[in-house]
């Protein structure tokens, strides 16, 4: 479980580890892809306006799926971030407080970065999305024209429009008192809601393709808050969509594109190369996210979170496993051992110590891998005809453990170690193996 | 049996020639003689169109000026 916390109260630090996983998405590639990871999740926006086979026309706006497809959307682009920096969740801004203070403070170079100025008088800048590299970001931040015929930088109105027609208090109030969901989802999307804040924004909000500005992804997370909190006063199945509107991929039970294991395509024009790969098991359907605690978060204002705030106090984790397994010569497969670690942080220090009995050391290979797939080599094929690997390592001596502090890994799951003999006639086994780890 | 004559309105906005064109049972919006895609909020009826993101208006002339304007500002 984590906490979607108000943007306004982000701290420094958890601004600049949000920024710098955004930018790393941007420059960061699928295996046999070259779009970026952003761009993909760019992509799939305007893909998903224009459906064909199973559905038709738009997947995910002005009906029923508007909320939950935009759930599982924003869910997975935080994933990817945390697959970047673990500690990072995605903020959400508060319009709709009546002060418009909190969400002015989110354009500033250090965080969503300002309205537009330079350029066509529209660019966004300086800052972490500016198109020109800077001490921010100094691969700088371009959009790809698939994705927006017109130009290169980011681009928002001169200045943020926070005049008459702005959502307040009251309006979001009244929202919340909608007893029934066909109601409550226009009012929360239309005007003053979802679709002013896009035009206030403007510049790249302003299109199907608004997802090019990351600022996209902290309103939405708004959107998604305030029906969560419609939730809990209208709990359950049947206030999802009772009336059924909205046709194919909108019911509670049908398959929403693209997680829909291929039953509808996308028309929309230069879309279709730039998505990602999805299996044709992986299939969404509305009633899979209409609880947003079973996703694994939840909002830091949430009356009785489930979640409350990760204990920043530092902990520590023991794990042992004594497998006494024969090594298989000359197989570079060779053996993996198991510790399952019960509790939840992000690693700030790890001691992993093994006891190998072997001829000849050189022989032997011997990897960690961390419960979110990240390898730390701890051994490889050195030593010579040395006997045994009795040892620990820790990240002062092994840079690959130092990697795994440094990104902050998750410590709970599943840790996994492989010990493979890559040279034929000496043998031996692994004894027994242990964790010592700190995490935040 | 000769077809039913279809409905046209037709105004300038903008210095575009809007068409509102009523079938039989359906809506077609044109833009100086061209179709424009449009749907409706499933909810609400608010007319919708790609060429209009984030917006949705209650009726198709409204629809038809704002995109209109929007083609202005692009131009």
């Amino acid at each position: 479980m984590y906490v979607r916390k108000n943007a306004a109260n982000l701290t420094g630090e958890e601004w600049r580890r949000l920024m710098e996983a955004i930018v790393k998405l941007k420059h960061m590639f699928s295996a046999g892809s070259n779009v970026s990871v952003y761009d993909q999740f760019v992509a799939i926006h305007p893909g998903v306006v224009q459906l064909t086979g199973a559905q038709t026309g738009n997947g995910a706006h002005n009906a029923a799926a508007f909320l939950p497809w935009h759930r599982e959307y924003l869910r997975r682009y935080e994933n990817a971030l945390q697959s970047v920096d673990p500690r990072v969740t995605l903020p959400y801004v508060n319009w709709g407080l009546g002060d418009v203070s909190e969400t002015t403070a989110l354009f500033q170079d250090d965080r969503m970065g300002p309205m537009g100025s330079g350029g066509t008088g529209l660019d966004v800048a300086t800052g972490y999305l500016a198109l020109n590299p800077n001490a921010f970001n100094p691969l700088g931040w371009s959009i790809r024209p698939e994705l927006r015929p017109f130009g290169q930088a980011l681009q928002r109105n001169q200045a943020l429009n926070t005049g008459a027609g702005w959502p307040t208090a009251i309006s979001v109030t009244n929202l919340l008192i909608q007893g029934a969901y066909q109601l409550f989802r226009p009012g929360l999307e239309q005007s003053p809601h979802h679709n002013r804040i896009h035009g206030r924004i403007g510049g790249d909000m302003l299109e199907m393709t608004s997802p090019n500005d990351p600022i996209f992804f902290l309103h939405h997370c708004q959107v998604d808050r305030i029906w969560a909190k419609w939730q809990v006063d209208h709990p359950g199945n049947a206030n999802y969509n009772p009336l059924g509107s909205g046709g194919q991929g909108h019911r509670l039970n049908d398959r929403m594109w693209p997680w829909d294991g291929g039953d509808s395509q996308t028309t929309a024009v230069g879309i279709g190369n730039l998505l990602p790969t999805y299996a044709a098991t992986d299939i969404v359907h509305p009633v899979d996210v209409l609880d947003h605690h079973a996703l694994g978060y939840c909002y830091d204002d949430e009356p009785g979170c489930p979640c409350p705030e990760v204990d920043q106090q530092p902990s520590e984790f023991r794990g042992e496993a004594r497998p006494n397994l024969p090594i298989p010569d000359d197989s570079p497969a060779g053996i993996v051992s198991h510790i399952d670690i019960v509790g939840t942080g992000s690693l700030t220090d790890i001691t992993a110590a093994v006891d190998i009995t072997h001829t000849w050391r050189g022989d032997l290979q011997v990897t960690l891998v961390a419960p979110n797939g990240f390898p730390a080599e701890l051994h490889r094929m050195t030593g010579g005809s040395a006997q045994n690997l009795r040892r620990s390592f820790s990240p002062d001596d092994t840079p690959d453990l130092a990697n795994l502090v440094q990104g902050g890994v998750e410590v709970g799951g599943r840790w996994t170690l492989n010990v493979s003999d890559n040279a034929g006639q000496d043998v031996g086994r692994l004894n027994s193996w242990s964790l010592d780890l700190r995490a935040a | 049996m000769a077809k039913k004559p279809k409905h046209v309105k037709k105004l300038d906005h903008q210095g575009c020639k809007i068409e509102i064109v009523t079938h039989d049972v359906t809506e077609e919006l044109k833009i100086d003689a061209k179709t424009i895609e449009t749907s409706r909020d499933a909810d609400t009826g608010a007319y919708v169109s790609p060429e209009a993101p984030y917006q949705a208006y209650g009726s198709l002339e409204e629809l038809g000026k704002a995109i209109a304007d929007i083609r202005q500002v692009s131009d």
